[in-house]
């Protein structure tokens, strides 16, 4: 049985005074998606999580779950499940306990209660944990035992708030695919919010970046990684160059690809960039590119034409890989190598590199 | 290292300092007296009208303690840590605690002064003297329409309302026993069963008080009419302007005195200040300043007719009240007031 | 041997606590200061009840137990100090309640200075103030035939009501800082957590909070009524002859020289007090002393 239901989040704003938290989010999360909200501490995404769960309400905008709005309803009528950063576990309570409170207040009948708590536990692998109090649990008992609580009465929504924040690193990495494991295995649509860009992409079918109270890019982790949709994504996704062009002329190649011609801030000759028609936008003259590292290579004597000159300043050596960095007229560039092209090398003053030109994302950005 | 054990000398230092009290004011005078009294405006008018002219002539420093506390005494007996040489008190109880060998007798080689007899004991030496007398609002009554005696008093046709009276046996069973209509020259031994037969008749109509100063507030926020209360403490609450008067008709006098605590460290020195402090002159001094009576018959010549009126102690107010037994207290407090609280609590 | 430069950033305090022996000494002086104080009292006191000049007896005790004025007063005692714990906990844990949870600051600030600002008035000014309030002329009275709610005056003042009223005024704040202490432990997510589950805000409370907060509720009890128990000045200046308390006997006996009474009474009074311990300590276990 697949529990998931659809969530549409629409226009969602929410004011404090003149301060947007929230700036006219949309998302939409499909039945049994894993979303995750990636941003810094002050990017809204913990606001927005509370904003769906109730805690906090909205100034404008929607929220719908299975097509239903839901937000006029007060927390205690959404009937959605929630995973806090602290497990927020009933202290007063065994885990059994714990796990049965969602259910006794549904007036399930207490035969019923019991199966369905065995099952849950067995579920997230606490069989025998059932007559102990949280206290007397590890962290990561107790993060499992706050799932089952948050999972047990079939939520069609599950949110998590930094499910794996309070968890020390080997449990994170165990837990991330539990949790992914569980929530796929039920089908359960799920929100998790969190600031660690490993866990996002570990996880997520979807990831929503979010800045100042606005989404950033809301796309497939894939897609984020290779086509961010605005600088701040391109900066936050880590080491990258971003690449000022300008002087633009494009050229289309064929049905899906325009080719774009325009003196870089790399070098002084032009240089050709290849990006998918939808991206571009034919009346800007002036634009910026991502470069990944890995991507720029040592030139061959058959090279294409976007050729550069480096100068290396300094370089730190990752097992098979080289860390670089150097400058291409003024500005500073990270670069990967392979560690035999960099043995190579001989005169480190003026090196030759090279991309190809489908390697970049387009960005139309200041 | 030097630093550490400069620091913890000084440390030590300190805590023995405050310890053993240093830092006091050096003594002026040879002679040493811890002296303890009830506080208040009482010990002012005391330290300035007696305590102070003392110190000059004995060549004594007077340390003034506040208030005197009966159980403080006792305890300090008891543990053999007497550090006080003489205290104010009521006279029965000072009676009662010689009988139990708590105080030192009184040195009548030393002192010699003319004491009314009734308030001259084996243990005590009366001091000043105060009456439970019957008080009113001034704004219900005036001298005319209030209650005269204890029997007015007990009328609860005649005089409607609350009457406040002193949740304590003394002077409450002397009350009830002339209302009843005992002379007052045969009070003793009191006739107990008659006594609270007749509190009988008015106990819902009594609003009970515990601290010398609450009668006289009950009477001036109108919570009681009327009031058995301790003339010094009226006569100071008038004087401040409260609407409180009172009658010395049927007044019960009782004597604070003072005594001297088994094995006072300056015993010798206590003598010397009961003798000088019963003086005709001191008694009258201090009158000047409070409203309270004197012990010594000397003193009260030295007081002007509008004073001693007013303090009760003109031969005509003399004749209409009279002094408590406190032999009699002495002996029977313990059961009496046992007697007393069981009845309270019926 | 040491940096100097740390040595005088940390202060005296630090150089202090350093001193080799000065932790067992600030332990040592404070313990023995206790043992002196209490314990020896204690057993003076425990001796005098069943010893006197003739030797042992139980005739103290007998007659605290047997005498219907020792029975009244016990009785009068141990029923103020029920009320007054119940009426401290009614008033209290709202307060607590709000202090610890409510959104806007400003209440917070102000239900804590209201409960506790008068903990640093003294308590004879207090009680005075509760006579003027109380008095049959007095604000209460005067207000109350103003707003027509009553013709005559209400007699409050010298009865048990104005005992009850001053002790709960008088005690307030040991409830309430015994609540307030253990709610603001109770986690604000559980109640969050619980609300998501699907909780209503009467229920969330009920199984949530209350629970949760009941430690506070006992600890604060437990003082309050131990408290209550020996007050004697509020019963003698606010109450009627009624509401006389065992500590005003003791204080009577022992001005009498009747010490053996007033042992036994307060052997009475402590074995009263250790046995509610005793049980309050069963019924919340460890979580009130270990916490």
């Amino acid at each position: 049985m697949k529990i998931g239901q659809r969530l549409d989040i629409v226009n969602i704003s929410k004011y404090y005074g003149d301060f947007k938290v929230l700036d006219s989010i949309n998302l939409v999360c499909e039945p049994g998606e894993f979303v995750t909200i990636l941003g810094s501490s002050g990017s809204g995404k913990t606001t927005l999580l509370k904003v769906i769960a109730g805690f906090e309400s909205n100034s404008d905008g929607s929220i719908h779950i299975n097509n239903e709005s839901i937000a006029k309803r007060k927390a205690y009528e959404r009937n959605i499940g929630m995973l806090f950063q602290n497990y927020a576990l009933f202290p007063h309570m065994t885990v059994e306990e714990n796990v049965a409170y969602p259910l006794k207040l549904r007036k399930v009948p207490k035969k019923e209660i019991k199966e369905r708590v065995e099952n849950i536990l067995n579920v997230v692998k606490l069989n025998n944990m059932g007559k102990r109090y949280p206290k007397q649990l590890s962290g990561g008992q107790q993060q499992r035992v706050a799932l089952a609580r948050a999972i047990v009465y079939n939520p069609p929504l599950l949110l998590l708030d930094e499910p794996l924040g309070a968890l020390d690193m080997n449990l994170r990495h165990n837990m991330q695919f539990e949790i992914k494991r569980i929530t796929k295995e039920l089908g359960i649509t799920t929100i998790s919010v969190t600031h660690d860009q490993e866990e996002a992409f570990a996880m997520s079918d979807k990831i929503c970046i979010m800045s100042d109270g606005k989404v950033q890019q809301f796309a497939s982790p894939e897609e984020i990684y290779e086509r961010p949709s605005n600088r701040f994504v391109a900066e936050f996704m880590g080491t990258t160059n971003i690449i000022g062009i300008k002087d633009i002329t494009y050229i289309k190649k064929d049905n899906n690809h325009t080719l774009i011609k325009g003196i870089t801030e790399i070098s002084e000759a032009p240089m050709e960039l290849l990006a998918e028609t939808k991206y571009i936008k034919t009346d800007i003259k002036e634009a910026l590119f991502t470069l990944r590292p890995e991507s720029i290579r040592l030139a061959s004597e058959k090279s294409y034409n976007n050729e550069f000159t480096v100068k290396l300043e300094e370089s730190v050596y990752l097992g098979e890989r080289v860390k670089i960095k150097a400058t291409a007229l003024n500005k500073l560039l990270n670069i990967n190598l392979n560690v035999n092209e960099f043995r190579n090398l001989e005169n480190t003053d003026k090196v030759k590199l090279v991309f190809a030109p489908e390697d970049i994302a387009v960005i139309y950005d200041k | 290292m030097k630093k550490k054990i400069l620091i913890m000398i000084t440390t030590v230092a300190m805590v023995l300092a405050a310890a053993t009290g240093c830092g006091s004011n050096e003594a002026s005078h040879t002679n040493k007296l811890v002296f303890v009294d009830w506080g208040g405006t009482n010990t002012d008018a005391r330290v300035s009208a007696n305590v102070e002219p003392f110190e000059d002539e004995f060549d004594c420093d007077v340390t003034v303690v506040t208030p005197s506390d009966y159980s403080k005494l006792i305890a300090m007996v008891e543990n053999g840590t007497t550090e006080w040489d003489v205290m104010n008190c009521d006279a029965y109880w000072g009676a009662f605690a010689g009988a139990n060998n708590y105080l030192e007798p009184i040195d009548y080689n030393v002192v010699t002064e003319k004491i009314d007899p009734a308030a001259q004991l084996e243990y005590v030496m009366g001091a000043e003297v105060y009456a439970s007398v019957l008080a009113y609002n001034t704004d219900k009554y005036n001298a005319d329409t209030a209650p005269k005696n204890w029997a007015d008093f007990w009328d609860t046709t005649k005089y409607p309302g609350k009457r406040a009276m002193w949740q304590y046996p003394v002077t409450v069973l002397e009350a009830a026993l002339i209302a009843d209509g005992v002379p007052m020259n045969q009070l003793y031994p009191l006739d107990l069963d008659r006594a609270f037969a007749k509190l009988d008749e008015i106990k819902d109509d009594i609003v009970w008080w515990t601290e010398g100063a609450q009668p006289s507030q009950m009477l001036s926020t109108g919570e009681t009419d009327l009031a058995l209360a301790w003339s010094g403490r009226v006569l100071t609450a008038k004087e401040e302007g409260s609407p409180v008067d009172l009658t010395y008709n049927n007044g019960l006098r009782i004597a604070a005195g003072w005594v001297v605590p088994k094995n006072a460290p300056n015993k010798d020195m206590a003598m010397k200040f009961i003798e000088y402090i019963s003086r005709a002159e001191s008694q009258a001094a201090f009158s000047e300043k409070i409203p309270y009576g004197s012990t010594n018959a000397d003193a009260t010549d030295l007081m002007s007719e509008e004073l001693k009126q007013k303090i009760g102690q003109t031969d005509e107010q003399m004749a209409e009240q009279i002094y408590i037994d406190n032999e009699y207290w002495a002996e029977h407090l313990t059961e009496v007031e046992e007697r007393f609280n069981a009845w309270l609590v019926q | 041997m040491e940096n100097k430069f740390i040595g005088r950033k940390k202060g005296i305090a630090y150089t202090i606590s350093n001193i080799r022996g000065i932790k067992w000494l600030l332990l040592i002086i404070p313990l023995l200061f206790i043992f002196l104080t209490m314990v020896i009292s204690l057993v003076n006191i425990f001796e005098r009840s069943f010893i006197d000049n003739n030797g042992f007896t139980l005739e103290y005790f007998i007659k605290v137990l047997t005498e219907p004025l020792y029975q009244k007063v016990l009785f009068t005692t141990l029923k103020t100090g029920v009320i007054v714990t119940v009426c401290t906990v009614i008033i209290s844990y709202p307060m607590a309640f709000l202090s610890v949870r409510s959104k806007n600051s400003i209440v917070r600030r102000f239900v804590s200075g209201g409960v506790l600002v008068p903990y640093w008035v003294s308590m004879l000014v207090r009680i005075f103030a509760w006579q003027i309030i109380l008095a049959k002329n007095g604000i209460l009275n005067q207000v109350l035939i103003k707003l027509n709610v009553i013709d005559s005056p209400l007699e409050i003042l010298y009865t048990s009501i104005a005992v009850i009223i001053s002790l709960t005024h008088i005690l307030l704040p040991q409830m309430f800082l015994s609540m307030q202490s253990v709610m603001a432990e109770i986690e604000p997510n559980l109640t969050l957590a619980a609300e998501g589950m699907g909780a209503k805000p009467v229920k969330n409370f009920s199984t949530v909070f209350l629970p949760l907060s009941v430690p506070g509720i006992i600890s604060g009890c437990m003082m309050v009524f131990v408290l209550a128990l020996g007050f004697y000045i509020a019963p003698a200046l606010l109450g009627g002859s009624n509401d006389m308390m065992v500590s005003n006997l003791i204080q009577q006996n022992m001005q009498n020289m009747n010490w053996n009474i007033a042992a036994a009474l307060s052997v009475e009074l402590f074995v009263i007090v250790m046995v509610f311990i005793a049980i309050a300590y069963k019924f919340v276990g460890n979580k009130l002393f270990t916490r």
